[in-house]
């Protein structure tokens, strides 16, 4: 994985939407999820959004944690469903539950500005 | 009122004074006047990371009568029980709460502020927990690891209405606001450029590393937190873990921003900063180290002045900021003051001119009146995030060799895709900035 680290150091420099569609292969392993979304959080293109939201049900814990966070810092209002959803959702883990509540409270914000 | 001019020990002197008064008739005394304040008076401070730099904040702040530490959180058990250990000799009781987590810490409800003393790449989450949580916050330099992290603090920061002072104590410094302020009242006749020298790099960098077993009581995990994944070496640990990028930006944050905030005062760039950096580093090709062996890079701002900051080769390990104008030069560091003529020398010593900086000549004592008058401390959160900002442009300037056109007031970089990228980082889940 430390190779596999550096691809994904690098694609998060100089990526584009052409690899998105390899890389969110990457998104569904909670081995390799962090390493997927450091070569596609910076990447502004909605092919990445769409991802983010596609996968957002296959993981758990930690991984989900961290895909919520990526979410709420692209600002993908289209994810606030899924998101309070999850936020409400008892089978969560707290951890899971909370980050969902803050990207919800962030995103909501971001919809009040934007108005 | 704190050890600005009154250290504890004299504190205690004057209450045995003030007894033996007392002793001789009725009197009724305010309860600072006692020997000790009121418990419900004190500014109840946590300290989240107890190592090198935290060791010097927990003396400091025992000597504060008007302060009690009563939390510790670190990662390293051993590091965390011989900080509680420390307070709990010096308080004469056993009442000094330890944490693992610095959730924990963050969210316990009698704790009025929290010092961050974490390395860097855990700063920004530390302090916006802390904020979320309703503390006032002292965030250790550099204020965070990324710029991005840096607006995202001083958002949290006055969406929660809190105090946040960051650990560049050189503007609590007489020495550094005279000149601050000679530099403003135009006392060169106009400021050309602006050299800044820092300490030399990690010291060795070609070592090659292997994996150790982690030691007894330290959380590697919760250690390296949001960084990416890593095995454990001590070297990568503590306070080495300032020469690895992961972690933190080498000496150009460790030392630059000490320095580069004082150019930056000096400037009146408080809520700004330049309009392009251009950097040429030397970076280590293999090893354990991953951040600038040779620093040098160029920031030029909006009025044409440039400042240059690079490492030093004579083998002190200090700092120092050299302002250059048509009258001479003034050069400033932690031991002395310098000109170019005597006559300039004395004119910074004299203070004369219009513009008066704000005075703080005490980093501790300033944050804690802060907290009680709900003003903005000497080195806000927001002059914090301007200087680190800084120290982050030149690294960037260094990593591409390439001149790179800033736009401060959207804290962007022109037209320069991966440089943009480079402003943030992704976090390791479930770490976030959210």
């Amino acid at each position: 994985m430390r190779g596999g680290g550096l691809c994904a150091r690098m694609l998060g420099y100089v990526g584009s939407a052409v690899c998105v569609p390899v890389v969110a292969r990457l998104l569904e392993s909670e081995r390799t999820v962090d390493h997927a979304r450091m070569a596609l959080d910076r990447i502004e293109d909605a092919s990445v959004d769409t991802a983010y939201r596609g996968v957002l049900g296959k993981l758990r814990g930690a991984a989900k944690a961290g895909l919520i966070g990526s979410i709420a810092m692209r600002g993908d209002r289209e994810a606030l469903g899924k998101l309070r959803e999850i936020a409400g959702d008892v089978k969560e883990s707290d951890v899971v539950r909370s980050v969902a509540a803050r990207a919800v409270e962030r995103l909501e914000r971001r919809e009040e500005v934007a108005r | 009122m704190n050890p600005s001019s009154m250290n504890r020990r004299d504190f205690l002197k004057k209450s045995a004074l003030v007894g033996a008064v007392a002793a001789a008739g009725p009197l009724i005394l305010p309860s600072r006047l006692r020997g000790q304040t009121a418990a419900n008076d004190q500014v109840a401070v946590g300290i989240i990371g107890t190592g090198s730099i935290a060791k010097m904040h927990i003396d400091t702040l025992l000597g504060f009568y008007d302060v009690r530490i009563a939390a510790v959180c670190d990662v390293d058990r051993v590091r965390r029980e011989a900080a509680a250990e420390k307070i709990n000799a010096f308080y004469g009781n056993r009442d000094c709460r330890m944490y693992g987590d610095f959730r924990e810490l963050a969210a316990q409800p009698d704790l009025d502020a929290v010092w961050v003393c974490t390395p860097d790449h855990w700063h920004a989450l530390a302090a916006i927990e802390a904020i979320r949580n309703k503390k006032d916050v002292y965030v250790e330099k550099p204020l965070t690891l990324t710029i991005r992290e840096g607006r995202e603090l001083v958002n949290a920061a006055r969406r929660h209405d809190r105090v946040v002072q960051t650990g560049t104590q050189q503007r609590s410094s007489k020495r550094f606001r005279d000149v601050a302020q000679f530099i403003r009242n135009g006392g060169l006749g106009g400021l050309e450029r602006i050299e800044i020298l820092i300490p030399a790099n990690n010291k060795f960098t070609g070592a090659t590393w292997v994996e150790e077993p982690v030691p007894g009581g330290l959380d590697w995990e919760m250690w390296l937190g949001p960084a990416p994944w890593r095995p454990f070496n001590r070297q990568a640990c503590h306070y080495n873990f300032r020469f690895i990028l992961d972690f933190a930006a080498g000496q150009v944050t460790n030392w630059g921003a000490h320095y580069i905030d004082i150019a930056q005062w000096a400037l009146d760039a408080d809520t700004g900063g330049p309009v392009e950096v251009v950097g040429h580093g030397e970076f280590p090709s293999s090893g354990l180290f991953s951040t600038a062996t040779k620093v040098d890079f160029t920031c030029r701002y909006a009025n044409g002045v440039e400042l240059r900051c690079r490492t030093r080769y004579d083998g002190e390990f200090d700092g120092n900021v050299r302002f250059f104008g048509p009258r001479g030069w003034i050069d400033v560091s932690r031991s002395n003051t310098r000109a170019s003529t005597p006559e300039l020398l004395r004119e910074v010593t004299a203070g004369g001119g219009a513009v008066k900086l704000a005075v703080s000549n005490n980093h501790h004592d300033n944050f804690i009146q802060c907290i009680r008058t709900r003003e903005r401390p000497i080195s806000d959160v927001e002059i914090g995030h301007r200087t680190t900002t800084v120290c982050n442009l030149g690294n960037i300037a260094m990593l591409l060799d390439r001149k790179l056109k800033w736009d401060a007031a959207r804290e962007e970089f022109v037209d320069d895709v991966v440089a943009n990228r480079m402003r943030d980082r992704t976090m390791r889940g479930p770490w976030g900035l959210v």
